[in-house]
């Protein structure tokens, strides 16, 4: 297994409504599985928000009714470890999808972290052997989507997870 | 906060409140759960991968008593993806 950390820097969230396509930048992220036997595991979620003033924000970590095609840019997708192999196929994660954005599924809500973006953080930690998991490359198992439904806060964050 | 899972929405900067919930992972459909302290009403277990499950899955569990749980599912479908680009046929024999 070898761990990431994807993160996002200081994007300005557009409230975006279920099985609507995503535009450029108008979500922290979409996180894809790189193949058909890629399985993911995330155990850790952080946004810090960044805005200037009050603005409550309803961020939601779901899978995507349809998947997104293409590179996935803007944003960053570390190994953790520098030193660990990567596996021979990665997963990718951005703001921004080179031919089809994804649209977040109406049902499949995994996590819903709100928080005010007025200097508010959100932190969810997976229990041990409790990981949130994606798998494959086809909707709805192989890609996740952070984006808001309600509020418009700016925040950065990460998400850590694994890919076997 | 003990064996589960962790949730904490600090809002304090915006002269709200810090709010940590203890949270489990439902391992039918890997949804978060929010553990409400007051519930009394029984949580949702599948006994055969002995685990605590969504109540969306619960419903599902108690009208079919099939276990669904997310990782076997995800091996089932690499496996599948993996025959699939070996080229190799399926096997004659499903094992249990």
């Amino acid at each position: 297994m070898a761990r990431y950390s994807a993160t996002w820097s200081a994007n300005t969230a557009v409230a975006v409504a279920d099985t609507t396509a995503f535009t450029a930048g108008q979500a922290p992220g979409f996180l894809r599985m790189g193949g058909a036997t890629n399985m993911g595991k995330i155990n850790e979620v952080y946004i810090g928000g960044e805005s200037g003033a009050s603005n409550p924000t309803q961020m939601i970590l779901a899978r995507t009714s349809t998947i997104s095609v293409g590179a996935l840019s803007v944003g960053n997708n570390a190994l953790l470890d520098f030193n660990a192999t990567a596996p021979g196929t990665t997963a990718s994660f951005g703001s921004t999808a080179a031919t089809t954005f994804p649209q977040r599924s109406s049902t499949l809500y995994l996590l819903q972290p709100s928080l005010n973006a007025f200097g508010g953080i959100a932190r969810w930690q997976a229990r041990y052997g409790e990981e949130i998991v994606l798998f494959g490359n086809t909707a709805t198992g192989g890609e996740v989507c952070l984006s808001s439904k309600a509020g418009t806060g700016q925040t950065s964050g990460h998400i850590i997870y694994e890919v076997a | 906060m003990g064996d589960l899972g962790y949730l904490m929405i600090d809002n304090r900067a915006a002269g709200f409140g810090l709010h940590e919930f203890k949270t489990y992972t439902c391992t039918h459909c890997s949804a978060v759960v929010v553990v409400n302290p007051d519930r009394t009403r029984e949580r949702g277990k599948c006994f055969q991968c002995n685990h605590l499950i969504c109540d969306r899955c619960a419903a599902i569990y108690a009208s079919t008593h099939e276990c669904k749980n997310i990782i076997r599912v995800a091996e089932e479908s690499m496996r599948q993806a993996e025959r699939q680009t070996d080229g190799a046929p399926p096997p004659l024999i499903i094992l249990p």
